[in-house]
């Protein structure tokens, strides 16, 4: 039986939630944050549709900084998620600013993504897509939990499981020589 | 390891780890130095990043994937907009038509109501007129609100139509709470005399005793116009239940006679006569000054099949039982 855990309020909850790899934290954290999202990215020439992509985009970068654990609870939670969509947003605004017919001859600003890198980070997003669907389920958890979530042999071989973080290691090896494999199918196919 | 002449991306640990950042500082300076002079070494690490951000961005992905999944299951805890406008609407339609209806009115009262409580309660006392003005007062202004009223004002006109309608409540629940005014006495009397006064008054017939030597004619004149017999049976019925009553006679000056019964006054040998039923028979008060009893009565004496005749200083006066109340 599991020992129950009394929070001081519903953010640490969300936060212990995450780092435990809940997903049920980033709904809560959503279902929060998601009026003065949409307040803010209406009155910023955005939708509503706008307003939820940005929200899950921003969601999505606490659960990396919090599961990588270089989240520093300095501010509120909603305070450091409308940081990000903010940052988030003016970013998406320039962007559509440049993809329109006047802005094209103007460079982008230093540091940002040009439109070219875009479309090539796109085409081997998909690519890696397809790949990730044709290896085993342990083998994605392996993979994204090393290059994504940061963690450690040690952390993996304990949550999936694994004899030790040796086991870890060799199969990260064998996964990730089996998702290039794939890779370079795709690559040469296409 | 040291040796950053050789080409180290060829580990794969170590490209692995300098991509991830997982190199301290100063041996990270030493690779960077090589990547400046080496092309195939840079293109490595180029890759190498490429592939982790693109995991990455596979993970993420698949992140906000999940999430969308479990956003549309739960069931959120904000209500649409146009769910919030749509009820919004539905009360106020539902409280403009309790408005317009005067649904959570009490009944107001027709006047047919109100003319059957008063007849119940019987004659109205001035509080209770008041409170029927009142409620006169408030069919007027329901009425007025009627269909006629632009849908543009309906909320106003209701409104100021409610504030009426309340004061109007207002006044009439403080007239009914009034204590009803006692009719004074002289009022009575006044009215009596103007004629208002209502009950009960037959006609006695003269015939004077005095004049034994009038004709024949004259006597023949006076018997047809005492009161007719009625029918057969009627009468004998009359005479039987009258005889075990009793009939007495008062007198008043003519001049107390209430207007209304002088205008209806049929001749000079008609005796207005006002009957007041007793529990024996009944007190005949007759208006007329041919003879002056002061204060005192004279028992009736029944005669014939269908008569009660009273004999005052040789004057007799003749009522027809019939139209007098009986002791039941």
């Amino acid at each position: 039986m599991s020992p129950s855990i009394q929070f001081f309020n519903r953010e640490s909850k969300i936060l212990h939630l995450i780092r435990n790899g809940n997903e049920e934290g980033l709904v809560m954290l959503f279902e929060e944050t998601r009026t003065m999202a949409v307040t803010y990215i209406k009155r910023n020439s955005g939708t509503e549709t706008d307003a939820e992509e940005v929200l899950q985009e921003a969601v999505v970068i606490l659960w990396e900084k919090v599961r990588a654990g270089s989240f520093e609870a300095r501010s509120k939670l909603s305070t450091f998620l409308m940081g990000v969509i903010k940052n988030l947003w003016a970013r998406r605004l320039a962007r559509r600013r440049r993809e329109t017919p006047m802005a094209d001859e103007f460079d982008p600003p230093a540091g940002e993504e040009s439109l070219l890198d875009g479309l090539i980070h796109e085409e081997q997003v998909d690519a890696m897509r397809k790949a990730m669907s044709r290896i085993s389920e342990l083998c994605r958890k392996v993979l994204l939990m090393f290059y994504w979530e940061e963690k450690s042999m040690e952390e993996i071989a304990a949550d999936l499981g694994l004899a030790n973080a040796e086991t870890a290691k060799s199969k990260k090896y064998q996964c990730r020589k089996s998702l290039e494999t794939h890779l370079r199918k795709l690559i040469d196919y296409e | 390891m040291n040796n950053t002449s050789l080409h180290w991306t060829e580990d794969p640990a170590i490209l692995e780890q300098f991509v991830l950042g997982k190199i301290s500082p100063d041996h990270m300076n030493v690779l960077n130095e090589h990547l400046r002079t080496c092309p195939q070494c840079l293109h490595a690490v180029e890759a190498e990043r490429d592939f982790v951000r693109s995991v990455r961005a596979y993970g993420r992905d698949q992140l906000r994937v999940r999430l969308r999944e479990k956003l549309e299951h739960t069931p959120s805890r904000t209500v649409p907009w146009p769910h919030v406008l749509s009820a919004a609407a539905i009360v106020l339609v539902i409280v403009g038509l309790g408005i317009y209806g005067n649904w959570w009115r009490e009944p107001i009262q027709s006047e047919e109501q109100l003319a059957g409580e008063k007849q119940v309660q019987g004659p109205p006392s001035p509080a209770a007129e008041q409170g029927a003005g009142i409620a006169e007062k408030r069919q007027k202004p329901a009425e007025g609100t009627g269909g006629e009223t632009p849908a543009g004002k309906i909320t106003t006109e209701g409104a100021k139509t409610e504030m009426r309608l309340e004061d109007m409540a207002k006044e009439e629940k403080e007239a009914q709470a009034l204590p009803e005014q006692p009719v004074r006495a002289t009022d009575a009397k006044e009215a009596d005399h103007a004629g208002i006064q209502e009950g009960l008054w037959v006609d006695g017939t003269l015939i004077d005793v005095r004049s034994k030597d009038k004709s024949d004619r004259v006597m023949a004149r006076e018997e047809a116009a005492a009161p007719a017999p009625a029918k057969k049976g009627e009468a004998q019925q009359s005479l039987i239940a009258a005889q075990q009553g009793k009939y007495l006679l008062q007198q008043l000056p003519e001049n107390l006679l209430p207007m209304q019964q002088k205008q209806l006054r049929k001749g000079a040998d008609a005796v207005p006569t006002k009957v007041e039923p007793t529990r024996d028979g009944a007190v005949l008060t007759a208006y007329t000054d041919l003879f002056d009893l002061r204060n005192k009565t004279v028992q009736g004496e029944f005669s014939g099949a269908d008569s009660l005749i009273f004999i005052v200083d040789g004057i007799r006066i003749a009522y027809k039982l019939s139209s007098l109340p009986v002791k039941q």
